[in-house]
Parts: C-alpha cells; structure tokens; sequence
C-alpha cells in the first residue's frame, strides 16, 4: 500500500517535468525551423520589390558579360562603325534594291514600259520587239497578224506589265547616210583594258584603239569595269560626252560605272542608242564581241582577253 | 522485272504531291567561308564574344536615318555587290520623301568574329553580324498616293570596334 502510494505521489513530478522537457523541446525545433524559414527569404508576390526604370536598367547592365576586353586590350566604348555588306530579303520591301525595275526606252518614236522584275528574260523581249518594229519599217503594223500575235507574246512575257504608249509614231526626218567604221580587235593584257574608241568630231566616224583620236572624242568602249553588273556577261560603253538614251539591244543599265564615267551596257551585237551632244544628235549602232575570259585572277572581274567591235554605223539624227 | 524495281515506282507514285513545289534557293551562310575573307594577320574569336548592348538596334537606327540620303552611301561595305547600282537606283527610282522606318529587329546572330590589326595601329575587332530587320518604306507617289512598303530583310553587316 505504502508502494502504492509513492508511486501515485511521483506522478505529478513527472507530469511536470516531462511538461518542462515538451515545452523546451518546442522552443528548440520552433527556433530551427523558424531558422530554416529566414533562410529561404522568400517573398510573396504581394511583396516584391518595385524598382523605377532607372534601377531596373542598372541591374540589368550588371546581368550583361563583361565582353570588352580581349587579349588585345580593352574595346573602346561606342567606338564602332557598322558597313552593310549584303541583304537578302525574306519578303516584301528590299530597301537595299540594285534593281531599276521600271525600264524605259524608245525606239522610232514608241515608248514602251514594263517592269524588269517580272520579265524573265528581258534582253530577249526587247530583242523580239526590235523584231516586230523592223517588220513594220518603223512602226508597229497592227494589221499584220504576225505582229498582234508577237505583240501579245510580248504582254504574256512581261506578265501584263507591257505598256506601249504610242503605237503610230510620226516618222521621222531622212536620215542623212550611214556611215561605218572600220572594225577593231585588240588584245586585252592583264588588269589593263585598252579602250577603242569611236570618234564622231567628224563624219564617217573612226575607230581608233589604244589612243584617244584628236577633235571631240565621243564614245569608248572598254573592258568591263569591276563595280558594274553582269561583268562577265556584258560590255560596256563608256560615254565620253553627251547625253545617252538606250536603245534596242542594250540591256537596262544606264549609270555610273567605278570610274564615274557614264556608261551604258551592251549586248553582242546591233546595239543601239542616241547621243545628244551639244551640237548634234547620232544614233549610233555597233556590234561587239568578246574573246572569252582571261584565266586567274583577272577573270573574277569578268574581264575579257579581247574584245572586237564592228559594224558601227553612226547616223547623224535631224 | 524484279521486285525490287518496282520501289522507286511505288515511292514515285506516293510522293508527288510533295515533289510539286520547289522552295527558293537560299545561300547558307557558313564560317569557313568568312573566314576565307579574313586579312592576313587575323585572329579568330572562338568562340564569338556578343556585341556591346545596344549595337544593333543603334545600328538599325542608322540605317533608318541615313536611308535615301547621301549618308546611305557610308553605310555601305566596300563588299557590298553592286554598291555604285544602288546609289544609281536610289537616286533615280526611290522617291526624294521616302522614309524607311525599322518596325522590329527579329533576331542577330554573330556569323564570325575576328580581331584584325588596325593600318593605324592597334587592333580592332570585326563581327560579321546577321540580322533580321522588319522595315516600312514610306512615300507619296504621284499616281498613287501615300504608299507604305513593309518588307522583311536579313542583314549582314560588319561591325568594327577599336580596341585601346
């Protein structure tokens, strides 16, 4: 009974320092995770913080790499130049477009118009239009079914985009004779093109190579030049003075070539154009081939071992 | 005629409405061709570090700004095909008011990297940089009126920065 009794009284002393041993136990693990907590520092959305545009730029100019320095030293900043060297375009607009698509000429009198771009072939079509005019004498000749047939080819070719302002031209004034120069073929050397050039100071027109004849020297024609188009493929005419209108046979370039001369670019043969000068007005026709390409490292450039001239007919307009 | 002759036939007759369009040829665009074009004395950044925050959109600003002005013409490599074509068709076909506004840059890539020395002293480093750039040509036509002429372009462009 006595035990009994003992054991009954050590009760509450447990009870109470198990209560003392749960309570400091509490406080322990209360303590570590509220430590574990703090070192999240985790913050909810509603307390994030608000930075102005300024802080936010100079936090995100810290986040950038320090690209600058190489091995050669430091980049200077905002010491860069920027060169555009090519563009494709993707779609729509090109706003870097070496294309002239609009393309003008006329010839005896009748304007035609059509867009480049959309022909595939435009040497050819104007090829096939000088066809029709020289089967019309001059004009087109509507009646002949021949002609409403090429002509309607034509429109097909240049996908509905060709225009012929004026299809009865006034003819114009007898032209005075022809009168011809003599054919030339020279060698070409190297990066040094020989110019041929065609002088027009006094009709019947000569040729001269090499040289540059006295009196008024009109037109030369050389090898081709680096900074025009289709080198390889063309000839081109520089035009020593005098205004050029293209005429049938020249492919669609009218500019300036590297060497700031005007220059127009020829086909093979029976090219074509008017020259006004100050005093006077030609049309000038020629013919021109090429003795192929010269071997490296000329031949990138498209440059020529010869190139001949011949049958340049020079007509003194009215 | 054996069996096996007959695949390509079957493959034939199952394929062709893919083989029906031809997509544009495009160039790829590769390193070891711009590294062709490197100078003698040229140093290869491999690989490219990235370009100075800002470069291009700055870039595409001036490009933007210069457009249809004489100032174009500066902004033109010396690479650039046809770059006396160019300054002729934009004297002579670009309207004398048109504008060209870039809408959005898409995406640069930085092609090939290089560190060249300077003829002037020191060295520079040259970054052939692609970018994608959504323009709007705007002008009045005559005929036609206002015109707005949007146009999405890849550029490559060569930024050249001098290095102290």
């Amino acid at each position: 009974m006595d035990q009994q009794l003992k054991i009954i009284r050590r009760i509450p002393i447990m009870a109470f320092l198990m209560l003392i041993w749960a309570f400091s136990a509490g406080l322990a693990g209360g303590s570590a995770q509220a430590a574990v907590l703090g070192s999240e520092n985790t913050l909810d959305k509603d307390t994030q913080p608000v930075f102005s545009p300024e802080k936010k730029q100079q936090l995100q100019s810290r986040q950038r790499p320090p690209a600058q320095m190489t091995t050669e030293g430091k980049l200077s900043p905002g010491t860069w130049t920027v060169k555009i060297i090519e563009n494709r375009v993707i779609s729509g607009h090109n706003p870097v477009n070496t294309v002239q698509p609009l393309y003008n000429f006329t010839l005896n009198g009748v304007t035609y118009t059509f867009d480049r771009t959309q022909v595939a072939d435009p040497a050819l079509l104007l090829k096939t239009i000088v066809t029709i005019q020289t089967k019309g004498a001059g004009s087109l000749n509507m009646s002949d079914p021949d002609t409403i047939a090429a002509v309607k080819q034509l429109q097909q070719m240049s996908h509905g985009t060709l225009q012929i302002v004026q299809d009865k031209p006034t003819p114009p004034d007898p032209p005075t004779p022809p009168v011809s120069c003599t054919p030339a073929l020279y060698s070409l050397n190297g990066n040094t093109g020989t110019w041929i050039f065609i002088d027009l100071a006094g009709l019947p027109a000569t040729c001269s190579v090499g040289s540059a004849p006295g009196g008024g020297i009109i037109i030369g024609i050389q090898n081709t030049d680096v900074s025009c188009s289709d080198a390889g493929m063309k000839v081109f005419v520089d035009v020593i003075g005098g205004t050029v209108t293209q005429g049938a046979g020249f492919s669609t370039y009218v500019g300036m070539c590297g060497n700031g001369i005007p220059a127009v670019e020829a086909a093979s043969f029976d090219n074509q154009f008017i020259l006004q000068t100050a005093n006077a007005r030609y049309q000038i026709t020629f013919s021109v081939s090429n003795g192929g390409l010269q071997p490296m490292p000329y031949n990138h450039r498209g440059r020529y071992n010869s190139m001949s001239i011949s049958n340049v007919t020079v007509r003194k307009m009215p | 005629m054996k069996k096996w002759m007959l695949i390509p036939v079957v493959l034939c007759l199952i394929v062709p409405s893919y083989a029906q369009e031809m997509r544009p040829w495009s160039p790829i665009r590769s390193k070891a061709g711009l590294m062709r074009q490197l100078p003698p004395g040229a140093k290869v950044v491999e690989p490219a570090r990235p370009l100075a925050a800002g470069t291009i959109s700055q870039t595409a600003q001036q490009i933007s700004g210069a457009w249809n002005s004489p100032e174009f013409d500066k902004m033109l490599s010396d690479k650039f095909y046809d770059r006396s074509r160019l300054n002729d068709a934009m004297n002579t076909e670009t309207a004398k008011d048109a504008r060209l506004k870039v809408l959005n840059s898409h995406s640069a890539s930085i092609l090939s990297q290089a560190i060249v020395p300077d003829p002037q002293g020191g060295h520079l480093r040259v970054s052939n940089v692609s970018v994608i750039l959504e323009t709007r040509a705007e002008f009045n036509d005559p005929k036609n009126g206002f015109i707005s002429a949007p146009g999405t372009n890849e550029m490559v462009m060569e930024v050249v920065e001098k290095i102290d």
